[in-house]
């Protein structure tokens, strides 16, 4: 395990499992960044994500019911796990903290 | 075809190879999610793009199986593999081009090939009933046709279809002939039309766009027209129930609109009319007279084929009498066999030919196999210059295993990178291909995986042919013997040598063979080359040459036609003028004749020509003996010439001044006036057969015009002037007669042309190769070159000492070409009534260019070798 930093687009994801919560799957996730964010990622991408975020053990992932659509095919859906919820806490505190500590000067220009 | 479409299907298996299996569903569910949505918005092609660039992503780490720890080093193992494989492609650049451009063209080949192969093979199999759908023809004992006819009479297939169980369904077809379109003031001629029963879109699986399948042709004079003329005449759409004007005469009403034919289709069309609007002549008996419809049968399953031919024949017994029934055959042809087994007089369109099938596979595969024998030549011929990675691989731990492993996928990856580049260039070259076989044939892996499949094949076949020998032999290599070195003891040199030897053996081999298959090629497209000549050359015993032909419309006014053959005789660029029912190598008929005084099997079966007394001179036919028809003489509109086959089958002494008549059109007896020298009326595939002329002005349908070679251009403009005068509602058509005639052996010449290229480009592969061997083989020498020269050798020992080896193994190969050639070409050759013959000349020649072209290739070498200083070649270090 290489560690357990959160990088930029893992939180991305990681909070759009999140929004997701019950529909969190690799499509919905890609379609949720489109919408959000408007960066375009291949699905391969997103995937490769969430299986990052699997191995840290941020989410969890199960088999939802099989569909019609998807040539019968079941999906594959996440959702974020308590330490993922903590790490999500981490980053956000680690910000507000930041943002407190920025000197009221340091935007006026 | 498939009603939904649905992503390639080779990429979901490639993903199941790869991806981990816990992945797997959520990872091809997503992407099958992501093509429907594309389908719908972008369409098939771009879906299909989209989905395997998305799947390609998926190649990554995180998403494969997970391997056992053991076999991890592989994967590094194959990277430095990949690494010295690189290295020494770039090292040894020569022969890593020779070697590519072999397999590049050799690929390119075999693609191009197997595109017209499968498009070939696929002709009307898109039927979904094409299993139990069956053409009906008839086979005559006697006939001037010896395979049978492609079309019978009219109450055959309902007959079948109502007297035999195992006839589910019928359906006729009758040509309609050329036809005059108009709608408001567009008028076009429209040719390809077919009368047909309504049990069409029953039997067939032409889509119907628009109108009820079961009713479209159901009422007279509905017409059902393809997409491409529905757009033309109905550019707005709404062409259902519309009406169009055929030859100014009657109305037609647009009761369907079907998908344009696909072009693998025995036969095509663009329009079909109601059959119930088809008036046949009268001509007497319906069963026997005016077999002009190509009349399809659908069983109830494929086997009652031969039950149904056997009650066919009892359906004739009852409606013939005993004499006709017992002379006909009716036999039954599955529709997909037609388009390349089938070759009955009158077929609806020009058939393809099994034999040019198995011709370019096997020619195909030949040019594959000399591009992999260079292959094999020339790693092994380098082979020792490996020897020393070998060893050292060998005494860090590499096993044999994985030696085998290495040069296997280092040759795999070699022939890999030349179908990259071939798949390239077969779709750069795909146009010319589509123009000169008047095809649309593309290259679309995505939905052919047939060719996808073929391809893969192609390539592992000739990776793991290439690359096996190489393998096994340097993996055997002892290391201690490699490591010492050239500079070690004799018992390695001597070890060496011996496993150079073996590699030399198949070496030889391999060149022997390459060149059997070039000479036997050289020899092929010789012979083919040499008959189209003869044939293009051959004196028919007429002349073709500027000739023109026009079409006459129907019913034709005499006095008119009179007067316009007059003027158009005045003008200076018009030789003679000639009108006809038919021409040579046209639709001549076979009308039934008595031949007065003569008992039956006297009187053989005959064609004929429906001529004026104008026509022997336009075509510069000669006679024999007797005169020809003549204006002045009144009766000879009911005189009859015969040709010298004729002349010789007729039971008669002297036939001319004998008479015979024409009953079934009501031509009384009249005399035969003259006998006209045999002239080929057919293509020189058919033996000359008895004719006879007679002139039968009302049966006229077209001009035949002789036209001064100098002034062509401006005759044509002139006739063109006058035609206005003669028929004014009609557009001016004319065709070239040598033309027309020359469509007779179109496909023999178009075949004819492909064998020769394909043949140069084999030719090139191997002296290709032998070119990178003798590079090899001369630089090995140099050293040996350098000492003879010394020692006073002058260029003429040293061509000899390179090319006595190479020159003996041609001739080997060239001696064993020489038998199985004979027989394919006597073979061929025996299809043309007409043929050269095989002389010693092609073989002579054949073996004279094999030897030449091999000593071309050695020589260059044996000469830079043999202007070399031997100072220079004395120092040089192999």
């Amino acid at each position: 395990m290489k560690g357990t930093h959160l990088g930029e687009f893992e939180e991305l994801v990681l909070l759009i499992v999140a929004v997701l919560f019950d529909n969190a799957y690799g499509i919905a996730v890609q379609e949720e960044i489109a919408k959000r964010s408007g960066r375009k990622v291949t699905i391969s991408t997103v995937h490769s994500a969430l299986h990052r975020l699997d191995k840290k053990g941020y989410v969890t992932s199960r088999y939802g019911e099989a569909t019609a659509t998807r040539g019968g095919r079941r999906k594959l859906l996440f959702t974020v796990t308590p330490a993922g919820e903590g790490v999500l806490h981490q980053s956000r505190k680690l910000r507000n903290d930041l943002w407190d500590s920025i000197p009221e000067l340091a935007f006026k220009f | 075809m498939s009603n939904h479409p649905s992503p390639p299907d080779w990429i979901n298996r490639l993903l199941e190879a790869i991806c981990d299996p816990k992945r797997l569903e959520g990872i091809q569910g997503d992407l099958a999610e992501l093509y429907e949505q594309r389908l719908e918005e972008k369409g098939k092609r771009r879906a299909n793009w989209a989905y395997f660039f998305d799947a390609l992503g998926f190649l990554r780490p995180f998403a494969w199986k997970k391997p056992n720890i053991s076999t991890s080093n592989h994967l590094y193992m194959f990277r430095n593999y990949l690494k010295v494989g690189l290295r020494n492609l770039n090292k040894h650049r020569g022969y890593t081009f020779i070697n590519m451009l072999g397999l590049v063209i050799s690929f390119t080949c075999c693609l191009l090939i197997g595109l017209h192969l499968q498009d070939e093979l696929s002709f009307d199999r898109y039927h979904e009933k094409q299993d139990r759908l069956f053409r009906l023809a008839n086979h005559t004992a006697g006939a001037s046709y010896e395979n049978g006819i492609a079309k019978v009479s009219e109450p055959w297939a309902p007959e079948a279809k109502a007297t035999i169980p195992e006839v589910e369904d019928a359906c006729r077809f009758v040509f309609v002939g050329q036809s005059l379109f108009s709608k408001g003031d567009q008028q076009y001629y429209e040719s390809g039309g077919l009368y047909t029963d309504p049990s069409v879109f029953r039997m067939f699986s032409w889509k119907l766009l628009e109108g009820d399948p079961n009713q479209v042709l159901a009422e007279p004079n509905s017409i059902v027209l393809t997409q491409t003329l529905a757009q033309k005449y109905f550019p707005s759409g709404n062409a259902l129930g519309e009406s169009l004007t055929i030859d100014n005469e009657k109305a037609w009403k647009v009761t369907g609109i079907v998908e344009d034919v696909p072009d693998n289709s025995h036969f095509t069309f663009n329009f079909l009319v109601s059959l119930n609007s088809y008036t046949p002549p009268d001509q007497g008996d319906k069963w026997v007279r005016w077999n002009q419809y190509y009349s399809y049968l659908l069983l109830d399953q494929k086997e009652s084929k031969i039950v149904a031919e056997e009650k066919l024949d009892q359906m004739l017994d009852q409606h013939l009498e005993a004499e006709t029934a017992a002379a006909y055959t009716p036999f039954l042809q599955p529709i997909a066999s037609i388009h390349l087994q089938s070759k009955l007089h009158r077929e609806m369109s020009t058939n393809g030919d099994l034999s040019y099938i198995y011709i370019f596979g096997i020619i195909g595969l030949f040019i594959l196999l000399i591009a992999s024998s260079n292959f094999v030549n020339l790693s092994t011929a380098r082979a020792t210059q490996r020897a020393k990675e070998v060893g050292v691989r060998k005494v860090i731990g590499a096993n044999r295993k994985s030696l085998i492993f290495q040069f296997l996928s280092e040759s795999t990856i070699v022939v890999a990178t030349a179908a990259v580049i071939a798949i390239g260039l077969t779709r750069l070259l795909l146009p010319s291909l589509n123009a000169f076989l008047n095809k649309a044939l593309q290259l679309d892996f995505f939905t052919n995986t047939g060719l996808l499949l073929g391809l893969l094949a192609m390539v592992l076949f000739t990776g793991f042919l290439a690359g096996t020998y190489p393998a096994l032999v340097l993996s055997s290599f002892r290391p201690i013997q490699v490591l010492k070195g050239s500079g070690g003891k004799a018992l390695a040199l001597f070890k060496r040598g011996a496993i150079v030897n073996r590699g030399q053996l198949l070496r030889k081999g391999l060149v022997v063979f390459q060149f059997m298959i070039a000479t036997f090629l050289i020899i092929a497209s010789l012979v083919v080359s040499g008959q189209l000549k003869y044939i293009n050359n051959k004196n028919l015993g007429f002349n073709k040459d500027q000739i023109i032909n026009i079409p006459l419309s129907y019913p034709i006014d005499q006095t008119k036609l009179s007067t316009f053959q007059a003027d158009l005789a005045e003008m200076p660029g018009v030789l003679t003028v000639s009108a006809s029912a038919n021409q040579p190598g046209g639709s001549d008929y076979g009308v039934p004749y008595e031949a007065l005084g003569l008992s039956e099997d006297q009187q053989p079966a005959m064609r004929c020509l429906v001529v004026d007394e104008n026509f022997l001179d336009t075509y510069e036919i000669k006679l024999a003996s007797g005169r020809g028809f003549s204006k002045e003489i009144a009766t000879d509109s009911n005189v009859y010439l015969i040709n010298e086959t004729a002349a010789k089958q007729l039971g008669w002494d002297k036939p001319v001044g004998e008479r015979m008549s024409m009953p079934a059109v009501g031509r009384e007896p009249a005399a035969i006036i003259g006998i006209v020298k045999d002239f080929h009326f057919h293509s020189l595939h058919e033996p000359i057969t008895p004719l006879y002329f007679f002139m039968e002005k009302t049966w006229f349908s077209q001009l035949n015009l002789k036209l001064d070679a100098s002034r062509i251009n401006e005759t044509l403009e002139a006739i063109e002037a006058r035609w206005d005068q003669f028929e004014a509602d009609l557009p001016f058509r004319y065709t070239f007669f040598d033309r027309s005639f020359g469509a007779l052996h179109a496909a023999e010449r178009r075949t004819g042309r492909m064998i020769s290229i394909l043949t140069l480009l084999a030719i090139f592969i191997t002296a290709l190769g032998l070119f990178g061997l003798t590079t090899y083989t001369a630089e090995k020498r140099t050293k040996e070159m350098g000492i003879r020269k010394v020692f006073g050798a002058n260029w003429v020992d040293i061509l000899s000492l390179f090319s006595k080896e190479v020159l003996v193994l041609v001739g080997i190969g060239v001696a064993l070409a020489i038998p199985v050639a004979w027989l394919v070409s006597s073979n061929w050759l025996d299809n043309f009534a007409y043929n050269i013959g095989l002389g010693i000349g092609f073989f002579l020649l054949a073996a004279l260019l094999a030897l030449g072209i091999a000593l071309l290739t050695v020589s260059y070498h044996a000469l830079t070798s043999a202007r070399r200083s031997p100072v220079v070649s004395i120092r040089h270090e192999a």
